[in-house]
């Protein structure tokens, strides 16, 4: 089957699909919860901004000595964490949970990011580097849930 | 089980010439009043439940809860409706960024492009009829990702900039996103057939 | 049988917590004994110092060692099939916690399990040493502690953020992932997968039946006979990769890179005419198995075991 099969036979998939019941009842308990919008004015919400995607420009200056392997042997939970893998490369403010031990994990990964999305800019058909880029964002985000453990 | 892909228009649907405007509909609603608001969800439901439903994965009974939830928000958001565009597209595309916020937020826990093909694999489960069935299934299984960039692009007709900007990813990312998906589409309906 | 269960339910309801010592005072021991199912469960966790877990043919767990300054205490909850043994950080502190991690001295905790019990160990920096576990499963999630394991145990769950993970055996499964530890596998069989970031993944193994694998930037090497069957997908953007293909194996082969080089002992590389690209696509004997290995500028080697 060709791209333009797929787009064709996809195309056709456009188009309403009906709940299997009635919604509406839920919806308007929530309507009368959330009151008149000309009344009460809706609650802002603050658009979702995706850390990594900041991250990823703040750091792209650094991409040069980013992917250094860090030193495997040593202990993170020294009591000095200036001397922390990372410590000092990365504002400690984009670290999850501002730790210092996820310093220079978030260092290798964010930086891995930027990388990849440079190697997709060059080759936008490999595939194989959207699985990595989202695998490594997979592992950013459990940075994310080890660091709101933190503190 | 899966009577979501059972169309099922309700007789009121039926534009007649008497029913009311969208907008007229909008402007009692903003004024607060709820029976206007579900004129506009009997008349708007199916489609933002399509929308959703296919950016879920086909999954009822998420797209049930996006589908009140995007209610909701259109209801609180309202005002902010500008009524120089339609209804209608602006509806659809508040629900669509509901369903995509869910994605956004979410782990994507990706899965290697084997694991997805290994999964495809598995018997086809009862659908409902209809030739499309294998392909909505296809789409279902696809990474969370990668099946929302070709829902966007080849579905809803969003261009690469819009999705890279809604999913935070660059538009490089959203081009090789909605290659791979179309690829595993291939490998996947070619298993399933000849 | 009676004495047993009698055992069992008194362990069962036991909750026991080592008092916190005053701060400062000196570490102190641990040892303790729990009746517990063959095959129950043992969840460990330790934040600092070291778990270091061995097996025995009783059906006991035997937990010693000593409790590291600033611990509120070790708790040990439960027993039969299931028991949970924790080192408590400070006072108002969470689990993972940097100033609890810089005010606390080290644990050393060290078990001795029945062979055929499940473990489910999570740790901070701790270093984690399992030997001779023969479970249905072996899980160690860690952020910084290294991690060894000897043993046999039915399926492995190994994660890390920074620490070295060294694994010699697992018979059904294996699953390793982390972000900059490098990971060494020196016998494991079934399905295996590895995803790392900047680690580096070494595997030597006698047989297995499907592997993948994933890399940002750290190298791949994979020793080992592939099933008749199997399938191996390796991915990497700038890591090398090293792969050792069996003599007398029967390989469908794909590999192909972007900017990197292919090396190979099978087929002919083919370079693209205009502009980057070399990939390599060959049968070897029959081509039952499927290898698909893909790298954006990390070198490829194929080569003949």
């Amino acid at each position: 089957m060709t791209d333009f099969e797929i787009q064709r036979r996809l195309r056709d998939l456009r188009g309403p699909v009906e709940p299997s019941r009635d919604l509406w009842p839920g919806i308007a308990t929530r309507l009368t919860a959330a009151a008149a919008p000309a009344v009460a004015p809706p609650r802002r919400r603050l658009p979702l901004a995706l850390a990594a995607g900041v991250t990823l420009t703040a750091l792209a200056g650094v991409l040069a000595i980013a992917l250094q392997r860090q030193p495997v042997e040593r202990p993170l939970a020294g009591t000095d964490p200036a001397i922390l893998p990372g410590v000092g490369r990365v504002p400690l403010d984009q670290v999850p949970g501002g730790d210092p031990r996820l310093a220079g994990a978030t260092l290798v990964i964010d930086s891995a990011q930027a990388q990849l999305e440079a190697a997709l800019e060059q080759q936008p058909e490999a595939v194989f580097l959207v699985g990595l880029l989202n695998r490594t964002h997979a592992q950013r985000m459990k940075l994310e849930r080890i660091g709101a453990q933190a503190g | 089980m899966s009577t979501a892909c059972l169309a099922m228009p309700l007789p009121s649907m039926d534009a007649s010439r008497n029913e009311p405007a969208d907008a007229d509909l909008v402007r009692r609603s903003v004024a607060g009043d709820t029976r206007a608001f579900e004129t506009l969800y009997r008349r708007h439901a199916g489609r933002v439940h399509g929308a959703v439903w296919r950016l879920s994965g086909m999954n009822a009974a998420r797209a049930e809860e996006l589908t009140q939830e995007a209610f909701v928000r259109a209801w609180q958001k309202l005002d902010s409706f500008r009524f120089e565009s339609a209804f209608t597209t602006w509806l659809h595309r508040l629900a669509v960024n509901v369903a995509l916020m869910e994605l956004r937020s979410r782990d994507p826990e990706d899965a290697h492009e084997a694991d997805v093909l290994e999964a495809a694999a598995e018997p086809v489960r009862p659908f409902c009829a209809g030739e499309r069935g294998d392909l909505e299934q296809a789409v279902a299984r696809l990474p969370p990702r990668a099946r929302a960039v070709l829902i966007l692009h080849d579905i809803e007709g969003w261009k690469h900039e819009e999705i890279g900007r809604e999913l935070g990813m660059a538009v490089g990312s959203s081009k090789a996103q909605l290659h791979r998906a179309r690829g595993l589409l291939r490998r996947m309906l070619g298993e399933h057939h000849d | 049988m009676r004495t047993a269960a009698l055992a069992l339910s008194l362990t069962g309801a036991a909750l026991l917590t080592v008092p916190a010592a005053p701060a400062l005072a000196a570490a102190r021991p641990i040892d303790q004994t729990v009746a517990v199912d063959a095959d129950a469960r043992i969840d460990v966790s330790n934040i600092k110092g070291s778990v270091s877990v061995v097996v025995w043919d009783r059906d006991e767990v035997a937990i010693s060692g000593t409790l590291g300054d600033g611990s509120k205490g070790l708790t040990v909850e439960g027993g039969g099939s299931h028991l949970t043994v924790r080192v408590e950080p400070p006072e108002k502190s969470g689990w993972f916690s940097w100033g609890a991690d810089s005010r606390m001295g080290e644990t050393t905790l060290r078990l001795s399990v029945p062979r055929r019990a499940e473990l489910e160990i999570e740790v901070v920096s701790a270093s984690v040493d399992v030997d001779g576990s023969a479970g249905r499963r072996l899980s160690v999630e860690s952020v910084s502690g290294a991690l060894r394991l000897a043993g046999q145990p039915g399926e492995c769950d190994l994660s890390s953020v920074s620490g070295r993970i060294e694994v010699g055996g697992c018979r059904e499964r294996l699953d390793v992932e982390s972000v900059s530890g490098n990971v060494r596998v020196r016998d494991a069989g079934g399905a295996l997968e590895f995803e790392t970031v900047s680690g580096d993944i070494d595997v030597e193994t006698t047989r297995y039946r499907t592997l993948s694998a994933g890399t940002v930037s750290g190298t791949i090497a994979i020793r080992g006979e592939l099933d008749p069957d199997g399938r191996v997908e390796i991915e990497s953007m700038s890591g090398d990769v090293a792969l050792q293909i069996g003599a007398d194996a029967s390989v469908d082969l794909h590999a192909e890179t972007f900017s990197g080089r292919i090396r190979s002992d099978f087929g002919t590389v083919r370079s693209e005419d205009h502009g980057p690209g070399r990939s390599l696509d060959t049968k070897i004997g029959s081509g039952a198995a499927r290898v698909r290995i893909e790298t954006f500028s990390g070198g490829i080697a194929i080569t003949r075991r």
